[in-house]
């Protein structure tokens, strides 16, 4: 039996569990255990002798040697001779702006700083979680590899606990630290930013175009912290923490600036580790709800930290942290492309390769991500809950039993679906579904919002009442987005052919053009598509969620995950006509115009979410519109 | 063998050398090893020891060398691999013979051998693969017979009648290349005629005025130095085989020698060379030191690899023996230091007549050929030891040492080295002596006899080097190493040694030697020299990755075709082929050297 949890028992803290993952076991172990009966300043404190890393040569700089170093290379030398030539400006002045540019970026990582985080982090840790698991295998794997080449730790993006989640796993367990690129946004906040660059974060501007003199700072600087072979690099490739819950599409700006010095022939292979992180309940699960209506969110601030904290006294259940299996950059690129373009030139003339293939290696990190993490209980309840599959607890049980079976055959991993462990969800997020008399409702957002803040909202005006209805059901659907990939596949096959009974190539080409569309929503490498397919059309026909007439024609079988993708995958597709119908109108067209002005920046998918839902409520279809996939907007424009 | 002594018209200013190598190579040479029958690694109870009287390690006992092999080899000396003691004439395939050249080879009184031994010592170089096939089995195609031409005029003589009666010729000069560039295809039909130039061996004249001398092609290397230093003057063209391989060979494969800042390559020697071919000769008309009339044939020719004709006579340049000769050494923490300092002096121009630096497990090989309290004084070496690590904090796991040759007036070899000292101590180096200095340079001319004594223990082992731009070095050594410990361990081979280190400078990269070894003791392996030869071309693919060349100097021959087109692109490859083509239209010289098959059949 897959996906059982072995050492179970809520009574007694469960310190270790294991998943079935196509062979390989999944051994997690518990993180907080000790945390809980040794002290947490011994932990600190302990002597820390991290595993033998990677030597790239010469020994590794400190930090505040590594930046005269960048200033010094033949990259920034060479550009600020370009820069100061074409724009008749001295040296001088290049030479003052590359260095402020790169205090601004650099970390600053000391032992000491990351003792004294480790200890707030435990106390925290213990505050606000019942326990946080990693698998034990996967952090063998990348002790592994750190002897023999650079690593990439690629972790998935949903809270910015993500981010002190792997720095104290990677003390806990004396792996190397990682360094961390992290957003400008944190580096305002007073104090916090420094703290976090002596944790290691370094800082990167969100765009910098053509900004040429940022753009080398930032690959020398990049590229040293991997040469310098004893930091692991860390960064999300999603670019941002994905407020929807679904994996979002990969920027591919650092990996490329990474995966260079491959191609370059500078190292001999790159390993990139894959992690997952999955939370019982998200730290931001309300402000996300308010940012997706087009609220936007407050900027960074130490003091807002601080109330937030305050604030957080509410328990969070478990995190789960999964090392996927790791893959080799080498291995990956044989098979595409080909390296002798990129080694004519000296290592500092950049070249990158096509952005096709940077962005099919970031799918398979996000593939990987989905295939191998742990997924907490509560994405499936709220699935059920927010498709109206069942408002009763007896029901409740039953459905997402049967869900979890699904996934558990197609070799993902769930948490149990036991009663108690539904009982102790269920308590978790009581700020989101209310049990009364076995009967499942949404809680209505208590708190109006202030006038003011809703005023906030960039581009239309919402009213209170949408608010109030919107907010529990974005809310929830944060949580059921992260099953949806789960699912995909098999209800994309039974909606087509629910929609209409097709040969199987219609259905092979219906269910590839769907996935295309939906490529930003749901990490798709296209190549291999077709394998997907035959994968799929397989599971579905063992289940009996398809059968096939004797004409050879597809039916979907009246099962019971019928409406679930009716329910779940139809706002997708209602986004897309949607906004095609809204495009077709004149104002919308002009209003389209201004928002996305050319581009899609990073707040107007927002402002027009508000917008759609609006608009939505107008047409009376904000049923199936609880939360609009955001990207789905995106794409359809 | 049939000999016919007389030369006619012998010119009578020629200087005639003492050949070292005999033309019965068997009574000096090993029939299936490097080197001098007399000289080889052995077993003396416990300890490694090295026989003869030849070389300054020969006759002494090497008691750190087992222990070495067993920590990094995991070398077991109780079992041997099995191996033929003798050249077994039954095996050797039946010569094809050519009735007609026969007869007008006799008619020519060109002397010529038909003898199984004479035609297999002529049918390999010193390939791991060759030496390999030497022990265990046979060629399954070698010369038909070898022809010894005596000058010049007998080569013409030979290759005409050879095109006319459609014989296919292999030069031969000392049989060391490394690319199997002298084995014969394997399906070649006609007969096959080993050109064997040692009885080419004539320095012709030596032109002091305009510091040159004309050679016949066959010459070998010791010979060469040897007369023109009696007479006080040196070419300087010191490769490690330079005890065996001849003037042609080293024109043939566009080959370097250790002293190569101070004197240049070949292709800076050479100033000028005749090259017979099936067409006619090829040459100058003139003996200058410089010409500007279109491409360069010169060009053509060097590195040509038995492809395109017989070189039979070169010019070189020749300089005064230099008043002063000193060796040096110096230890640097770690590789990428040393690294930086050999750029810095090739930066600043500085020209040692040798500068190479080796990395941390070359380093540590060197130690494991250490003799006891012999001729450099181990308590002196200890104290160096200790001074290195307990004062310099180096670590004995990390530290690489360069070696250097100084030559010039003694106030310049001074002069130089003080400064060469200041630049390492900027990288950290500190000099380690003139003794381990020389010793590095001794060690390379017994590594040869080294692999043959690995291999009697299932180790396989092969050198390959290349040619980078300066900032890659690094990268490239490292990149180089990880690969080969990945492919091992894809491989389940859990005992190998890869090595490597910088043993040129150029203004604009340098060069890099590498050695690799593995024992396939444990391993159940049906074919280990396959497996050796993935390793190798795995290594020089990441060679290419990394920024390196095809070949720095051992050339192309059969191993390395793969890479040509990538090497010189694929129109370029065809205009070789078209060359090829024109000056040898009946493919003669099917050597099967440089061009991939794939692109000679157009
Ligand atoms: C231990 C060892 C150390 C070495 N060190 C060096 C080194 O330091 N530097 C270096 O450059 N190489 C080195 N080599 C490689 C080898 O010694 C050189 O390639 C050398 O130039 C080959 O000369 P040879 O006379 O032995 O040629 P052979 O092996 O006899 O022939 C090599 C090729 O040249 C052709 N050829 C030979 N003579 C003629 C001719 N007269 N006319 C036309 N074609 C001819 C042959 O047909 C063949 O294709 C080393 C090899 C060994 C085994």
């Amino acid at each position: 039996m897959t996906n059982m949890r072995l050492a179970m028992g809520d009574q007694h803290h469960p310190n270790s569990t294991s998943f079935q993952d196509g062979g390989a076991n999944h051994q997690y172990r518990s993180v907080l255990k000790t945390r809980k009966t040794t002290s947490d300043l011994m932990w600190s404190l302990q002597p820390w002798q991290p595993s033998h890393t990677f030597r790239m040569g010469s020994p590794s700089l400190l930090p505040s040697k590594l930046v005269p170093h960048v200033l010094s290379s033949p990259r920034v030398n060479n550009v600020i001779d370009q820069l100061s030539e074409e724009n008749r400006c001295s040296k001088k002045i290049l030479e003052k702006q590359a260095a402020a540019m790169l205090e601004e970026m650099a970390h600053n990582q000391k032992m000491c700083s990351i003792r004294l985080f480790g200890i707030c982090l435990a106390k925290l840790g213990k505050l606000l979680y019942r326990d946080i698991y990693v698998n034990r295998d996967g952090i063998e794997q990348v002790r592994s590899l750190i002897p023999h080449g650079p690593i990439l730790l690629l972790p998935s993006h949903r809270s910015y606990a993500d981010f002190l989640l792997m720095s104290v796993i990677s003390f806990h367990y004396h792996l190397p630290m990682p360094v961390i690129a992290a957003g400008m946004d944190f580096m305002n906040m007073k104090m916090m930013g420094e703290l976090m660059r002596q944790a290691g974060a370094f800082f990167i501007r969100r765009s910098f175009g053509s900004d040429r003199l940022y753009k080398t700072i930032f690959t020398e600087y990049v590229q040293q912290l991997i040469m310098q072979g004893d930091h692991p690099l860390e960064f999300f490739l999603e670019g941002t923490r994905s407020r929807s819950g679904k994996a979002l599409p990969p920027k591919l700006g650092l990996l490329s600036t990474v995966l260079e010095l491959y191609l370059k022939g500078i190292v001999n292979d790159i390993f990139v580790v894959p992690v997952h992180i999955s939370y019982d309940r998200t730290l931001e699960e309300s402000l996300y709800a308010y940012e997706l209506l087009g609220i936007p969110k407050p900027p960074e601030s130490t003091r807002g930290l601080m109330k937030a904290l305050s604030k957080l006294q509410e328990p969070h259940g478990d995190i789960h942290v999964t090392f996927c299996p790791h893959f080799s950059v080498r291995e990956f690129f044989s098979s595409w492309i080909d390296c002798s373009p990129h080694i004519m030139s000296p290592h500092f003339i950049s070249s990158v390769a096509e952005q096709t293939v940077m962005a099919e290696l970031a799918t398979k990190v996000l593939q990987s991500q989905l295939k191998h993490g742990v997924l907490p209980i509560f994405p499936l309840v709220s699935a059920v809950v927010l498709y109206k599959e069942a408002m009763d607890l007896k029901c409740l049980t039953e459905r997402v039993s049967y869900l979890t079976q699904l996934a558990a055959w197609q070799g993902y991993h769930i948490t149990t679906c036991s009663e108690a462990e539904l009982e102790r969800v269920l308590a978790l997020h009581s700020n989101i579904l209310e049990v009364k008399d076995g009967r499942l409702s949404l809680v209505k957002e208590r708190e109006p919002l202030e006038p003011a803040s809703l005023s906030r909202s960039r581009g239309h005006v919402l009213l209170q009442s949408t608010v109030q209805k919107a907010i529990p059901s974005i809310r929830l659907q944060h949580y059921a987005n992260q099953c949806l990939h789960i699912f995909l596949d098999p209800c994309l096959l039974i909606l087509i052919a629910n929609c209409n009974p097709v040969p199987k190539d219609v259905l092979r080409e219906e269910y590839r053009w769907l996935r295309m569309l939906l490529s930003l929503e749901f990490p798709t490498m296209l190549e291999f598509l077709d394998d997907e397919f035959k994968r799929c059309v397989d599971f579905v026909f063992q289940r009996d969620l398809l059968f096939r007439d004797e004409n050879g024609i597809y039916h979907a079988s009246a099962s019971p995950l019928l409406n679930f993708a009716m329910a779940a995958f139809r706002p997708f597709l209602t986004t897309f006509a949607l906004v095609c119908h809204m495009l077709a109108m004149r104002s919308m067209f002009q209003w389209m115009a201004e928002s996305f002005s050319g581009h899609i920046s990073e707040s107007s998918p927002c402002a027009s979410m508000g917008h759609v839902y609006i608009e939505a409520e107008k047409l009376g279809e904000e049923d199936c519109l609880e939360t609009l996939p955001l990207t789905a907007l995106a794409t359809s424009v | 063998m049939e000999c016919e002594t007389p030369i006619e018209g012998e010119d009578k200013s020629a200087i005639k050398t003492d050949a070292t190598v005999p033309q019965s190579r068997q009574n000096l040479l090993k029939w299936n090893g490097w080197g001098y029958k007399d000289s080889f690694f052995y077993r003396a109870d416990d300890v490694a020891a090295f026989s003869g009287n030849r070389y300054p390690l020969s006759g002494h006992h090497l008691p750190g060398f087992f222990q070495w092999a067993k920590d990094v080899l995991n070398v077991d000396l109780s079992i041997t691999v099995p191996k033929k003691e003798a050249l077994r004439e039954d095996e050797v395939p039946k010569p094809i013979i050519n009735e007609d050249f026969m007869n007008n080879i006799k008619e020519a009184k060109i002397m010529h051998s038909l003898a199984p031994d004479d035609r297999v010592f002529r049918a390999h170089g010193h390939t791991v693969r060759e030496i390999h096939t030497l022990r265990t089995s046979m060629f399954p195609r070698i010369p038909d017979i070898v022809l010894w031409p005596k000058n010049h005029d007998e080569v013409v003589k030979v290759v005409s009648l050879a095109n006319r009666l459609n014989v296919v010729i292999i030069p031969f000069g000392g049989g060391t290349n490394v690319t199997g560039a002298l084995e014969c295809p394997e399906h070649e039909q006609r007969c096959i005629a080993s050109l064997d130039t040692s009885q080419m061996n004539r320095i012709l004249w030596i032109d002091e005025e305009n510091l040159l001398c004309r050679c016949e092609a066959g010459i070998i290397g010791q010979d060469l130095e040897r007369s023109l230093q009696k007479k006080g003057f040196t070419v300087g063209h010191e490769p490690d085989s330079i005890e065996f391989s001849s003037l042609g060979g080293w024109v043939a494969t566009r080959a370097s020698g250790m002293k190569k800042s101070i004197y240049g390559n070949i292709e800076d020697l050479l100033v000028h060379v005749t090259l017979v071919t099936s067409l006619g000769v090829i040459q100058r008309g003139y003996q200058v030191p410089r010409v500007s009339s279109g491409p360069d044939l010169h060009e053509l020719i060097i590195g040509s690899e038995g492809l395109l004709g017989v070189i039979t006579e070169v010019s070189l340049k020749i300089r005064p023996l230099p008043e002063c000769q000193k060796h040096g050494s110096l230890v640097f923490p770690d590789f990428d230091s040393g690294v930086l300092c050999l750029r810095e002096v090739a930066r600043r121009r500085l020209k040692p007549a040798s500068i190479r630096l080796m990395d941390n497990d070359q380093f540590k090989f060197g130690h494991a050929l250490k003799v006891p309290g012999g001729y450099f004084g181990s308590f002196k070496e200890t104290m160096q030891k200790l001074y290195l690590t307990k004062l310099k904090g180096f670590d004995l796991n990390k530290l690489s040492v360069a070696t250097l040759l100084f030559e010039g007036t003694r106030k310049e070899v001074n002069d130089l080295e003080k400064e060469i000292n200041e630049i390492a101590a900027k990288f950290n180096g500190i000099p380690a002596g003139e003794e381990n200095g020389k010793r590095g340079y001794l060690l390379t001319f017994v590594i040869a006899y080294i692999r043959d004594f690995g291999m009697d223990y299932h180790n396989l082992a092969e050198s390959f080097e290349t040619s980078v731009p300066w900032s890659k070095v690094s990268s490239l050594c490292r990149n180089v190493k990880l690969c080969i410990q990945r492919e091992c361990a894809a491989r389940n081979i859990k005992y190998y040694y890869i090595t490597c280190r910088v043993t040129q400078s150029y203004d604009a990269g340098a060069c890099i030697y590498f050695y690799l070894s593995f024992n396939y003791a444990s391993l159940t392996l049906t074919d280990p020299m396959a497996i050796y030869e993935e390793l190798e071309a795995k290594a020089r693919d990441e060679i290419l990755r990394s920024g390196g060349s095809i070949s720095h100097h051992h050339g192309v021959g059969k191993i390395r075709q793969k890479w040509m087109p990538h090497s010189v692109s694929p129109l370029g490859l065809t205009t070789l082929q078209a060359i090829k083509k024109h000056l040898d239209p009946k493919d003669i010289f099917a050597c099967g050297n440089l061009i991939p098959p794939t692109h000679s059949k157009l």
